[in-house]
C-alpha cells in the first residue's frame, strides 16, 4: 500500500511517514502543495494524506487539482482549525474523510485502513475470500482458520491482492504499491514473493488463490466473501 | 402615533384646520359688517327720500307726502320695507302703506339730531331700522320735533349672508381637502428615501443585498454611508478575527500533533506516553473550545438570513459520505423558507458537531427537522436532531452539556462538540433541550428566536 503524504511542518511530517511505514505502508512524503500535487500525478497511490493549511497551494486546491484530473484515490485530510467550514469545504473538494490536529496515531491508521478498504470495495477491515482470511487491523492471515506466517513483503502483495480481489494486477503495478519510489526494482522479487504465498497458502494446491494472467500480471482469483 | 407620516401629517392637518377656520371666521366677520353698513347707507337714504317731499298741514297737523313715493316697496303691503313719522309724544304721524296693519318694530328713541341704526327684532325674524330726530319747520315760523323711522326686513340680508357663508365654507372645505391631500403627497414624497432606507436594511436582513445600495437626499446619506461603513468593517473585523484564531489553532495544533507523535515513536515509557497524551489531551480541548467560543459570531445586528435546509443539506451529504460504510439513512425535513439569522459558521459548527454526534451513536436513522413555531413575539426556530442508537441516560445530560473542558472522554463519547454547541446556542439567547428520540436514541432539540 503506498501513501502521500502532504503536510508542511517536517516534524509532523516525518513521524507520520515514519509510523506509517512502521505499520507496513509505503510512504513517500512532500512538504508543500506543488511537490505534492507533483507526486500524486507521477506515481500511483493508494490513499493521500493531506493538510489543508498548506503554505503554498491549499490542501483543497491540491485535492481539487486531483479530483478534475479524475484521480480518485482516497483523500484523508488534516485540519488544525476545526471548524466545520473547513471540514465541509475540504470534504466538497473530494477529501473522503477527515481528522483533526492533534490526532492519536490509532485513530488516524484506522481512518486510512478504512478508505484504503473502502477503496477495494470491502466493508470490514478483514478480508475473507474463501478459507483464507486476511485481518488488517492485527495485519494476519488465516487459511482454514490456522494462522499462516508470512514476511513483511509477501503481507503487502497478499493484502494489494486481496483488496483488489478480481481485479489483474500487473507486476509494475504490484511493485510501485511494495516499494518506495528509490528502491531498486527487479520484477523477478514479485516472482518469487508470489511463489512463495502460494506455497504457504495453499500448500496442495487446492484452492489456486493467486492466478497468472502470462504477459499481464496477477489475480487473485477466489470470490469475496461479503462480511456482514 | 409611532410614525414619523402620521405625526407630520396629523401636525399639519391640525395646523391647516385651525388657519383656515380663523380665516373663515374673519371673513364671515368682515362680510356681515360690509352687508349691514350696506343696509344702513341706504336705510339712511330712505329717510332722505321721506324728508323731501314731507309736508305738515300746522292746523290739522296732517303730513302730507306725495302718494308717488319714488321706492315703490313703501307702497306695496308687507314688502318688507316700512317706514312711519311719529313726533316727540309718539304719536303716528305717517306711516307708508307697505305697513297695512303690520307690527314692525321701530328704533324707539333718538337725541335731538341724531340718526341711529341698529338691529330690530320682530314677529318675522330679523329687522334693521333706522331712525332719525330732527326738527322741522312749520310754516308759521314754528318748529316741531319729529321722528322718522325706517325698518327693512332682514330677511335678504340673512339670505345674503346665509349663502355668502355657503359659498365661503364650501370653499374653505374643498381648500382643506386639496391642502389635505397635497401635503400627504409632499410628506409620502419627502419620506420616501427615509421608506428605501428601511426597505435596504431589510433586504440586507434577508440576506438579498450586502450594503444599502442606492442615491440618498444629503439629510440621509451620512446615516446611510455610516451603516455601510458600520457594516463593512464588522465583516471585515469578524473575517479577520475568525482567521487570526484558525491561524493561532492552527500554529498550536501541529506542534501538539508533533508532541503526540514523539509519544507514539517508542522513546518514552508507557507511563509517560499516557501522562503526556492526558495532557495533550487537556490542551488541546481547551485550545478547541476556548477558540471556538472566542470565534463564534452570536447574534448580531443586521445579520443574514441563512436558509436552513440548503446548509443542512450540505452536509448530511459530506458526513453521509464520511460514514458511508455505516449506511445510515438520514432523513432532513425542512421547508424551504426555513432561515436562521445569524452567522452561516456558527450555524454550520451547531449542525456539524450534533450530526457529527448522530452519525456516531445511530444505529441506522438519523433525522434532521427544522421548522419555524408561531410563539407570541416573532416565531422560533426550531432545529431537532434524532438518532436511534442508544440516547443519553437523563442523568448523564448535564454532564454531556457541562460547561468548560472535561479530558473526561468517558462521558459517554460525546467530546466537546456539545459543550461548543450549548456555547453557540447561549451566544444567540437560544435553548438547548435533550430528550428521548421517538426510536429512543437521542434528540437534540435547538430553538432560536427570530
Amino acid at each position: 500500500m503506498k501513501i502521500l503524504v502532504i503536510e508542511d511542518e517536517a516534524q509532523l511530517r516525518e513521524q507520520l511517514k515514519q509510523q506509517l511505514q512502521e505499520s507496513g505502508y509505503v510512504v513517500e512524503s512532500a512538504g508543500d502543495g506543488k511537490e505534492g500535487l507533483y507526486l500524486g500525478g507521477e506515481y500511483p497511490f493508494d490513499l493521500a494524506i493531506v493538510d489543508i493549511g498548506l503554505p503554498d497551494i491549499s490542501g483543497i486546491e491540491v485535492i481539487r487539482q486531483w479530483r478534475s484530473e479524475g484521480r480518485s484515490l482516497p483523500v484523508l485530510i488534516l485540519t488544525a482549525r476545526g471548524r466545520w467550514e473547513e471540514k465541509v469545504e475540504g470534504l466538497e473538494a473530494g477529501a473522503d474523510d477527515y481528522v483533526v490536529k492533534p490526532f492519536n496515531f490509532e485513530e488516524l491508521q484506522a481512518r486510512v485502513r478504512a478508505l484504503i478498504r473502502r477503496a477495494g470495495g470491502w466493508s470490514d477491515s478483514s478480508l475473507r475470500c474463501g478459507p483464507i482470511q486476511l485481518d488488517m487491523v492485527q495485519q494476519t492471515v488465516t487459511v482454514n482458520d490456522s494462522p499462516v506466517e508470512l514476511t513483511a513483503y509477501e503481507y503487502r502483495v497478499l493484502e494489494y491482492l486481496m483488496l483488489h480481489a478480481g481485479e489483474v494486477i500487473s507486476k509494475t503495478d504490484l511493485t510501485e504499491h511494495i516499494y518506495e519510489q528509490d528502491f531498486d526494482r527487479d520484477s523477478n522479487v514479485i516472482e518469487v514473493f508470489v511463489g512463495r504465498l502460494r506455497k504457504k497458502l495453499d500448500p496442495d494446491n487446492v484452492y489456486k488463490p493467486i492466478e497468472t494472467l502470462r504477459g499481464r500480471g496477477y489475480r487473485f482469483a477466489i470470490a469475496r466473501e461479503a462480511v456482514t | 402615533m409611532n410614525s414619523l407620516s402620521s405625526r407630520l401629517l396629523v401636525a399639519a392637518s391640525l395646523v391647516l384646520l385651525v388657519f383656515l377656520g380663523v380665516t373663515g371666521l374673519v371673513l364671515d366677520n368682515a362680510f356681515r359688517r360690509s352687508a349691514e353698513e350696506a343696509v344702513s347707507e341706504r336705510l339712511t337714504s330712505y329717510i332722505y327720500a321721506i324728508l323731501d317731499p314731507f309736508s305738515i298741514d300746522e292746523k290739522t297737523g296732517k303730513v302730507t307726502l306725495p302718494s308717488q313715493l319714488r321706492n315703490q316697496r313703501f307702497l306695496r303691503p308687507e314688502s318688507g320695507l316700512y317706514a312711519r313719522i311719529i313726533d316727540e309724544t309718539g304719536h303716528v304721524l305717517w306711516r307708508s302703506k307697505s305697513m297695512v296693519d303690520l307690527d314692525v318694530p321701530f328704533i324707539g328713541t333718538v337725541a335731538s339730531g341724531e340718526t341711529v341704526f341698529g338691529r330690530l327684532d320682530g314677529p318675522a325674524g330679523l329687522y334693521f331700522g333706522i331712525a332719525l330726530e330732527t326738527l322741522w319747520d312749520v310754516p308759521g315760523g314754528k318748529t316741531r320735533h319729529i321722528i322718522v323711522q325706517v325698518t327693512e326686513s332682514g330677511r335678504a340680508y340673512v339670505e345674503q349672508v346665509n349663502s355668502y357663508r355657503r359659498h365661503l365654507w364650501g370653499w374653505l372645505l374643498g381648500v382643506v381637502f386639496l391642502l389635505l391631500l397635497v401635503q400627504w403627497g409632499i410628506l409620502h414624497w419627502g419620506l420616501l428615501p427615509l421608506r428605501r432606507v428601511s426597505d435596504a436594511v431589510s433586504r440586507i436582513e434577508n440576506g438579498e443585498a450586502e450594503f444599502i445600495e442606492g442615491r440618498y437626499p444629503a439629510e440621509i446619506r451620512v446615516l446611510t454611508d455610516s451603516i455601510n461603513s458600520y457594516i463593512r468593517t464588522e465583516r471585515l473585523q469578524r473575517n479577520r478575527y475568525r482567521d487570526t484564531l484558525g491561524d493561532l489553532a492552527h500554529s498550536l495544533k501541529t506542534p501538539l500533533a508533533v508532541l503526540r507523535g514523539l509519544g507514539s515513536e517508542g522513546k518514552i515509557d508507557a507511563r509517560g506516553v499516557a501522562e503526556l497524551n492526558e495532557q495533550i489531551d487537556r490542551m488541546n480541548q481547551i485550545i478547541g473550545y476556548q477558540l471556538q467560543k472566542a470565534s463564534t459570531a452570536g447574534r448580531q445586528i443586521m445579520a443574514r438570513r441563512v436558509p436552513v435546509r440548503e446548509l443542512v443539506e450540505r452536509m448530511v451529504e459530506t458526513l453521509g459520505k464520511v460514514h458511508h460504510n455505516r449506511r445510515i439513512r438520514c432523513v432532513v425535513e425542512i421547508d424551504d423558507d426555513v432561515t436562521f439569522r445569524g452567522d452561516p459558521g456558527d450555524l454550520m459548527e451547531l449542525i456539524g458537531n450534533l450530526l457529527e454526534n448522530a452519525f456516531k451513536w445511530a444505529d441506522a436513522r438519523i433525522r434532521v427537522r427544522a421548522a419555524i413555531q408561531p410563539d407570541d413575539q416573532t416565531g422560533q426556530l426550531v432545529l431537532c436532531i434524532d438518532d436511534d442508537g442508544p440516547g443519553i441516560p437523563v442523568d448523564k445530560v448535564d454532564d454531556v452539556l457541562r460547561r468548560g473542558v472535561r479530558a473526561d472522554e468517558s462521558v459517554s463519547g460525546h467530546g466537546i462538540g456539545l459543550a461548543i454547541v450549548r456555547d453557540i446556542v447561549d451566544a444567540y439567547h437560544g435553548r438547548l433541550n435533550i430528550t428521548r428520540s421517538e426510536w429512543g436514541g437521542a434528540a437534540f432539540c435547538l430553538s432560536f428566536p427570530c
